[in-house]
């Protein structure tokens, strides 16, 4: 390690710069403030160990209906976030010290690779304009708008502002000592920051193609040595083996048909239109001019943008003729200003357009967030060089004041950014309202209750939002707008947004327009929603929230009171409330369990009439007493049972007591009892082929109940989170129920046509419903296991070798 | 031109100003009359100024004293100007962008060039 860091001699100013960057971040924010919000929002800061519990051990979404997708990418972080949680116990700390870290990391790895690129050219007394071109072109980089605007609502691939130069950097020292240690160190570093390096976020597309391609023609174009390959393969070996637990099963999503990772990378009429049209509404707003002038759009500073172009005009009109390294940089820069502005001339828009048909290209529709980061890396570089350049040819005194009012400039440049400015610009479309939250210890106390809620039906919020946001509301004049948090902090599957409720986004909001509360009561049960989760702070509303994210409901419910008043008419008994934050039951009349075994079957007609394709015609106010309804598409029905008419109401009498157990998300044990007719059983998690029923065969197991519904004939254990135990794998030899007994039920959920011949003629069995591409995830986990212990003991062992001989 | 040029005593040096001073007006042209880019226009441009460089042998160092200029026309606008006017390209791109694009050409003719010498 201290080789790493080993540069030139005058080293004081970079760590003095690195303390005042490491420090900065602790001065954007006062101690009890937190900034989570946003797309992806941060809570996993907020409380690391709750969010791996619901979020990514399982390959379920926690919220809404329960779709599949991967998110275990995130634990390894998670695991370091756990650890500073450990040492600090404060969510403050651990946001300000990530903050510290980028702009630490950015600038010292930009730095070190301007100092390691120039470092050959450099004769001794050229060391000072060596260094000074390091730091300029480091602090150029670290100031910059790709990593500046992207600290406010930060995304979790944000970390790459400091990830990319440090990788690169590592594999830079690799390929130029042929150590291996830089690689190893630097696979490391991508296996901590899994989630900067999973197949399908485009920051790794964006970034490495270009760096690999760069580092590789440097290496061989301009130092002529060879590339290692024998380690290269070694290297890529063991990455793929650490990096299998995440791999492994987004390799499954993306070749499920169906999921919307395939559907973006291989479905023609979705790659033009979230493709090529969003690229065309994009493309509009994308300049050549910003890949030239860095800025925070603030006119008074707007004169200081002229220093890099200008600099990098002068180091062309500097540099002798055919100087490969410099030119090899400029040819990147070029490349990373058309791939960010994709606006450089009709002919290259096209070319650019069609890109988007080659299969996962489409990830890059909102091409300037992407490769903002790429193109400032290039720059800094390039403008590293051209500093070098100009300052090797002018007298030390000189650099030294030029370098100084360069990087007074910067500084002003910057000055919204470093002061912390970014982070506390208001949400968009309220008076003020401030994205960093002073957490209220009311809503961390529903967060705890919840989360201690026996029973595993869903949760309904209210206020409901737009995009799947929740609003909740600081003890200052801030508030957080993200994914739900009772959702990822607490495990419990809620509805916060309108568009989580797919299929019946549109349903909802026209039976509230309509005031049907029967309707309303009715669509609940269908979700499995058994409380309702109300903030009856007007903040959480119009009050701070006129439009965005609230839009949707506000149009049917414009204020505060109204909502009230829908809120008092739905609710059934109060549980508990503290503060504004109020938890009821919903409607028990209507409650449906997450597993349940209809009394009637209504078919529906097929045809698909909403603006997803997805039919909401089922979806009656049909009157009948018991909720226990499935609505069953008429052309599937017709598979199962001989008469099938639409809107038919087929009556069962005969059914089975179940009594289910949730073991994980993934996996669900059923109890039947007195099963002696067919019978549909009904899991109300989203319709996925990889939901497989077992037969154990074994006797069945005598749970303990804690809830009972309809008269006992469904019963509801106490539940479980076990992620591995002995019984994980205990469906690996068992044949499911054939996928032509399984279908789609209520729209969205799972139904299961079971005869008695598929129980042997048993009347009492044990059922175990399992997602299987949860298995994929135990599979990649167990092989990234296993690659680290291996990876571990080579090295234990090399040590060791290297000390005795 | 050059037997032109020549004939009328005029230094190389001067000739290539007076074969470079169309290219910039040219430029200027396109930037400020019309209120889209077009490939019509900056295609014909560019050729006529790889046709200069092989012509009046021109050097990597004139593009980018081009550049220099294309430049200072790009700074001068875009510091005089709201930064909304930088937000979007719709109705029309703002002269300062027009530049930009034509900033990027030149310096990659001036790159190619520089190899080249």
């Amino acid at each position: 390690m201290k080789k790493l860091f080993r540069f030139s001699k005058p080293k004081i100013p970079v760590y003095f710069i690195c303390i005042v960057l490491f420090i900065l971040p602790f001065f954007w924010l006062r101690p009890g403030e937190l900034e989570l919000g946003g797309d992806s929002s941060r809570l996993y800061m907020y409380d690391p160990d709750s969010f791996m519990q619901a979020d990514s051990l399982y390959s379920i979404q926690p919220d809404g209906t329960g779709v599949l997708r991967s998110d275990q990418a995130m634990l390894p972080f998670l695991f370091l976030l756990k650890l500073f949680y450990f040492v600090f116990h404060s969510s403050y700390i651990v946001i300000c010290l990530l903050n510290s870290l980028k702009l630490v990391g950015a600038f010292l790895f930009m730095y070190l690779i301007v100092v390691e690129i120039l470092k050959k050219h450099a004769q001794d007394y050229k060391i000072l304009p060596l260094e000074i071109a390091g730091i300029l072109a480091g602090l150029f980089y670290t100031f910059s708008p790709s990593v500046g605007e992207s600290m406010q609502f930060s995304l979790i691939v944000s970390n790459q502002v400091f990830l990319n130069p440090m990788v690169f950097y590592l594999l830079l020292r690799f390929l130029v000592s042929q150590k291996s240690k830089y690689l190893w160190f630097a696979i490391l570093t991508t296996l901590i920051f899994s989630p900067n390096f999973t197949l399908v976020v485009p920051s790794l597309y964006a970034f490495f193609p270009l760096a690999l391609i760069f580092l590789g023609l440097y290496i061989t174009f301009c130092l002529g040595k060879p590339l290692p390959l024998r380690k290269i393969f070694g290297g890529i070996i063991l990455f793929l083996g650490l990096h299998a637990f995440h791999l492994i099963p987004t390799i499954m999503l993306i070749f499920d048909p169906g999921n919307i990772l395939n559907t973006r990378i291989f479905d023609r009429s979705s790659i033009q239109n979230v493709g090529v049209d969003y690229f065309s509404s994009v493309v509009l707003h994308s300049m050549v001019t910003k890949s030239f002038f860095y800025s925070y759009s603030i006119p008074q500073t707007q004169w200081t943008t002229f220093i890099a172009p200008l600099s990098i005009i002068l180091g062309f009109l500097i540099i002798r003729a055919r100087e490969k390294t410099f030119t090899l940089i400029a040819l990147f820069f070029f490349i990373t200003i058309f791939l960010h502005s994709a606006n450089i001339t009709h002919l290259g828009n096209d070319v650019y357009k069609m890109m988007f048909y080659i299969p996962g290209f489409s990830m890059f529709r909102n091409f300037p967030g992407w490769f903002m980061y790429v193109q400032a890396f290039f720059y800094a570089l390039l403008l590293g060089y051209a500093f070098f350049l100009i300052f090797s040819k002018l007298k030390k005194r000189i650099v030294y004041i030029s370098s100084i009012v360069i990087m007074g400039i910067f500084i002003l440049n910057s000055w919204k950014f470093i002061s912390g400015q970014i982070l506390r610009q208001p949400h968009r479309g309220t008076d003020n309202v401030s994205t960093i939250i002073q957490m209220d210890p009311a809503y961390e106390k529903i967060l705890s209750y919840l989360r201690n809620l026996p029973a595993d039906g869903r949760i309904f919020d209210f206020p409901l939002t737009e995009f799947g946001y929740q609003v909740v509301p600081g003890l200052n004049r801030g508030a957080y707008i993200g994914p739900s948090p009772i959702a990822y902090l607490t495990g419990r599957s809620d509805f916060a947004g309108n568009p989580i409720l797919d299929p019946f986004s549109v349903t909802l909001l026209n039976l509230i327009k309509e005031k049907n509360i029967d309707g309303i009561k009715r669509l609940f049960g269908l979700l499995n929603v058994k409380y309702i989760f109300y903030n009856s702070d007007p903040r959480a509303y119009e009050e701070y929230f006129p439009q965005v994210p609230n839009t949707v409901l506000l149009k049917v419910l414009p204020d505060s009171a109204s909502l009230a008043n829908l809120v008092d008419k739905i609710i059934g008994e109060k549980i508990v409330n503290f503060g504004t934050y109020y938890i009821y039951y919903a409607d028990k009349n209507y409650y449906l369990p997450h597993f349940y075994v209809p009394t009637s079957v209504i078919p529906y007609d097929g045809k698909k009439i909403d603006h997803l394709g997805l039919n909401t015609s089922f979806f009656v106010d049909t009157k009948i007493a018991d909720p226990r309804i499935g609505y069953i598409d008429s052309q599937v029905c017709t598979q199962v049972l001989s008469s099938c008419r639409e809107g038919e109401v087929i009556l069962i009498s005969d059914i089975p007591t179940i009594t289910y157990q949730k073991i994980n998300p993934t996996k669900y044990k059923v109890i039947v009892s007195n099963a002696n007719a067919p019978f549909f059983l009904i899991f109300s998690d989203k319709f996925h082929t990889s939901w497989k029923v077992y037969m154990t065969n074994q006797e069945a197991e005598k749970l303990k109940i804690q809830g009972r519904y309809f008269d006992g004939r469904i019963q509801e254990s106490y539940h479980e989170n076990i992620f591995l135990d002995n019984k994980t794998f205990e469906t690996r030899n068992m044949k499911s129920l054939p996928e032509t007994q399984h279908f789609t039920v209520n729209g969205y959920a799972n139904a299961w046509y079971i005869t008695p011949g598929d129980s042997g003629g048993e009347s009492n069995y044990e059922l175990i419903v399992e997602m299987t591409q949860q298995r994929a995830a135990y599979f990649g986990l167990g092989i990234s296991i296993v690659s680290f212990v291996i990876f571990a003991l080579v090295l234990i062992v090399r040590r060791v070798y290297n000390i005795l001989i | 031109m050059s037997g032109a040029i020549q004939k009328q005593g005029l230094s190389p040096r001067v000739g290539r100003f007076l074969a470079l001073s169309p290219i910039i007006l040219l430029i200027l042209g396109d930037a400020l009359f019309f209120q889209q880019n077009s490939d019509w226009r900056t295609f014909p441009i560019l050729i006529f100024y790889i046709f200069l460089i092989i012509r009046y042998k021109i050097t990597a160092t004139t593009t980018f004293l081009i550049c220099l200029v294309l430049f200072l026309f790009m700074y001068v606008h875009y510091i005089f100007s709201d930064p909304k006017v930088f937000a979007t390209q719709y109705p029309f791109a703002p002269f300062g962008e027009k530049m930009a694009e034509w900033l990027y050409l030149f310096l990659v003719i001036g790159v190619i060039q520089k190899w080249r010498e």
